[in-house]
């Protein structure tokens, strides 16, 4: 008879910490979705008027739209009990000793000044609906690269870019979602960097959601001009309260002829968060396309980051890890559309799922007519920790020409009885060996990280099995 | 003409992108469908009912779900189109008499064969002979039928049955057809199915066949798809009993602007159950076709192990082919695969053939005609695969 084990849940200390917002630290719009609320974000926006159209539009287009009838259940989620718009009353600052104290000394507990220091490029921070800090390199700046929230940038020179580029990839109509967040989206930051340039050292944006009850609707907006090449950072993460929070933010990449763009992203929000959110990239002629994605917090998320492969020769790789543990609910994956000749995309996912946790794997690889050459490869693989967690798979494959050769792999399994009696017969416990192996089996995804990040990956882990045998 | 009802068929159970139109098929069937034309044989002691299920309480067919869903049950609705085979335990005693038999079902006619009581016939050949079946459904131009099929394998016994769907290929103006088979696995028994998709192309024809396996009992399925205008496959199993297995090899091969539309889904109950599903296809032209593959460990199958695989040569320069092979897992200790490969043929094996003096045109046929041939070698029933490699297959070669 196979002993079974108890996988303990994930130590959140180090995210859980919160502040208490008073009335005077913070300005907070009123529950609910309305056109008057609608309105008084654009007004606090200072939107441009084409702006305040496209919100109201939006807004519409969310009535319109019924909840998708797919994934995972959304009902504890009460848009009349979320808050769209939150903010500190303090602006943003260029200098954390600005920054008001209790918010940086968020930012400081999560390392995201120090990380800026050491290995960054710029940063962007976002506390609520706004961002409270933002920063670039004074080197990278002179390379012509901007990097600066997207309110500032709609009203200076990148103004008309920005109307070219906004919600063009995920239009509103999209989903449900989508059409939320053009109608109430507030900070998130925009990238330009020019032709040819190549930015050595990642750019980071820190998404924080410290009030309870409240939506958090950021918008990223990245543009990498021909034969640019750029390493973009995405964090996240909220405390954990009892009532349900909502994170559907955007994030639009577009990738130039031979340009690079590679996109990481840790999530960790608490486990009360519907992670609702909606990324895309389009690349161009020659171009790559590189998603690395970690999984770990949400109570439910929906995530299936989109690569369009437009141009000729353009590539794609999705590496992802997904961890599942227990009140979550993680459908992610990923979508690619080949729609251009001799595109390829290689794809390869990690998902574990314990303590009654469940994990699903969704994909969709669509090969045009116009796609003649095109290679495309998936591969995913699913461990489960215990009998009474979920873990499902659900990849589809379109492929509308001969001449393209699309493989798809999936694997699931429990960790191997003979991996773990060599470990053990070697003297390492049965709790440091289930972390080993663990941590073996998301060492593609973590090897793909800065190393700053595949540390903090694999202290999750291992935080995760600490304990774990019972 | 009748009026026709439009039905969803070989729905998944658990949706993805509706945009993506892979979570289910509709398909528009005739009201009023009628038994269709049926020839039987058996032999080595199968018992055959003609127009009823067994009466046997402890039976529970309507217990079994199918492949393509109870929203077809409407259009199965009446009494006539009823056949029930049951296998015995391959010794057992009874059951020797020969003879064959053909009738139009739903009349009642008997053609010949040893009738016993309540209608049944026993099957031909001495006891020593394999529990088998064969059964071709020869459908009339213009003529929308609907056939039930109910297969009951008891305890430690044998039974090989071959379908035919055949039909002109000459036949002009579109019909539908739609059979219905449910198969009960008793406790280590072994049921062999072979369904043949013939029927001409102008044919609609859904097949749709559910299945339920007791401990120890081995289902395996052959299915060859060769014609037909627009053919699903609606294919469930439930392995129930501990130690239970599928094996299931299915061939298509689609061509014109015709299309498939195919569900295999195993549903993993019982402990140390396994399943494997192999689909091998080739789309020429501009036909269409959809694979779904369900792989459900359900919470307590644990060392169960489950295996999808899909192979899809594409010809056609317009063909389109659609894949979701799904795993879904409640148990901890199982192992579920699947792996599809969509495309043309491989660089290398076509530089290999070509050098070899063959023309592009003939290695493709030769790839395709052997992925089809490897499955067809497979039906046990010798004289069905030598028609099949002689008449319908290779001899298009």
């Amino acid at each position: 008879m196979k002993e079974k084990t108890y996988v303990a849940d994930i130590n959140r200390n180090l995210y859980d910490f919160r502040n208490t917002e008073t009335v005077e630290d913070t300005f907070r719009l009123e529950d609910g979705l309305t056109e008057e609320i609608v309105l008084q974000i654009s007004a606090e926006k200072n939107d441009p008027d084409w702006m305040r159209e496209f919100r109201l539009q939006s807004l519409e287009t969310y009535r319109r739209m019924p909840i998708q009838d797919w994934g995972p259940s959304i009902e504890g989620l009460d848009m009349d009990h979320i808050a769209t718009y939150v903010r500190s009353k303090t602006g943003m600052r260029a200098k954390w000793s600005e920054v008001p104290q209790d918010i940086r000394d968020t930012f400081e507990r999560l390392g995201i000044p120090q990380a800026e220091r050491e290995s960054l490029a710029g940063v962007g921070a976002q506390y609520d609906s706004e961002l409270v800090y933002h920063n670039v390199k004074e080197e990278v700046a002179a390379q012509g690269v901007i990097y600066s929230d997207l309110e500032s940038a709609m009203h200076g020179p990148m103004a008309e870019m920005i109307r070219e580029h906004f919600m063009r990839l995920v239009p509103p109509s999209d989903h449900k979602f989508a059409a939320l967040h053009g109608a109430v989206w507030s900070g998130g930051s925009f990238v330009y960097v020019p032709k040819g340039v190549s930015v050595e050292i990642p750019l980071q944006s820190y998404f924080r959601l410290n009030a309870p009850g409240a939506g958090q609707f950021e918008h990223t907006l990245i543009l990498v001009d021909e034969g640019a090449d750029l390493h973009f950072i995405e964090g996240c993460s909220a405390p954990k309260y009892n009532v349900a929070n909502l994170h559907a933010g955007c994030v639009e990449l577009f990738v130039g002829k031979n340009a690079k763009l590679r996109y990481s992203t840790i999530e960790n929000w608490s486990k009360n968060m519907y992670n609702l959110n909606t990324k895309r990239a389009i690349v161009e002629e020659g171009g790559v396309m590189e998603w690395v994605s970690g999984s770990f917090g949400s109570h439910v998320s929906c995530l299936y980051p989109m690569t369009i492969l437009n141009g000729a020769g353009a590539r794609m790789e999705f590496t992802g890890i997904t961890f599942a543990g227990r009140e979550q609910d993680l459908d992610t994956g990923m979508k690619v559309v080949h729609n251009a000749e001799r595109t390829a995309s290689v794809v390869s996912t990690r998902s574990i799922s314990k303590d009654g946790g469940v994990s699903t794997f969704r994909s969709s690889v669509t090969v045009t007519p116009k796609a003649k050459g095109a290679r495309a490869s998936v591969s995913c693989e699913s461990l489960m920790l215990d009998d009474i967690s979920r873990s499902d798979t659900i990849p589809a494959m379109d492929v509308r020409t001969r001449d393209a050769d699309v493989g798809h792999e999936a694997k699931i399994g429990r960790i191997s009885d003979d991996a773990l009696f060599y470990l053990m017969a070697r003297g390492i416990s049965e709790e440091d060996a289930r972390a080993m192996i663990v941590s073996g089996f998301a060492d593609r995804v973590s090897k793909e990280l800065p190393l700053e990040y595949a540390v903090e990956m694999n202290n999750l882990i291992r935080l995760e099995m600490k304990g774990s045998i019972g | 003409m009748n009026e026709s009802k439009t039905r969803t068929v070989n729905r998944l159970p658990v949706k993805t992108w509706n945009h993506l139109k892979m979570n289910e098929a509709e398909v528009a069937l005739a009201a009023g469908m009628a038994a269709g034309q049926l020839s039987v044989e058996c032999s080595g002691g199968v018992r055959h009912i003609a127009g009823s299920l067994e009466n046997d309480a402890r039976t529970d067919w309507a217990g079994i779900p199918t492949g393509m869903g109870e929203e077809l049950d409407t259009a199965l609705e009446g009494g006539s189109g009823i056949d029930t085979f049951i296998a015995e335990p391959f010794d057992f005693p009874g059951y020797c008499s020969s003879g064959s038999e053909e009738r139009k079902q739903g009349t009642g006619v008997q053609a010949d064969g040893g009738l016993s009581e309540g209608g049944s016939s026993a099957g031909a050949g001495p006891a020593s002979q394999a529990p088998s079946v064969r059964m071709k459904f020869c459908f009339g131009k213009n003529e929308e039928a609907r056939n039930q099929v109910f297969l009951h394998a008891k305890e430690n016994s044998t039974l090989t049955v071959v379908m035919d769907f055949c039909g002109g290929q000459d036949q002009t103006g579109t019909s539908s057809a739609l059979i219905r088979t449910k198969i009960l696995a008793e406790r280590q028994s072994l049921v062999r199915l072979v369904q043949i998709h013939r029927a001409g192309n102008d044919r609609i024809l859904l097949n749709d066949v559910g299945a339920v396996c007791r401990e120890g009992a081995r289902l395996e399925v052959i299915q060859v798809v060769l014609s037909g205008r627009k053919n699903y496959i609606g294919f469930g199993t439930e392995l129930e009993g501990n130690g239970s297995s599928l094996a299931a090899d299915v061939a298509y091969n689609v061509e014109n602007d015709h299309s498939l539309d195919l569900l295999y889904r195993i549903d993993h109950l019982g402990r140390h159950t396994e399943s494997s599903v192999n689909a091998l296809g080739v789309l020429r032209d501009e036909a269409r076709k959809t694979f779904r593959g369900v792989i459900d460990f359900r919470k307590g199958c644990a060392g169960s192990v489950g295996n999808e695989k899909e192979d899809v040569l594409l010809i056609g320069e317009k063909a389109e082919n659609k894949t979701i092979p799904l795993i879904l897992c409640a148990e901890e200790d199982v192992e579920g695969n699947h792996g599809a490969t969509i495309g043309g043929l491989d660089d290398a094996a076509r530089f290999y053939l070509e050098s070899r003096g063959l023309s592009p045109d003939q290695v493709t046929e030769l790839a395709a005609s052997g992925r089809i041939a490897s499955v067809i070698r497979r039906i046990p029933d010798d004289a069905v695969r030598h028609a099949l490699l002689g008449e319908e297959f290779c001899g298009k070669l």
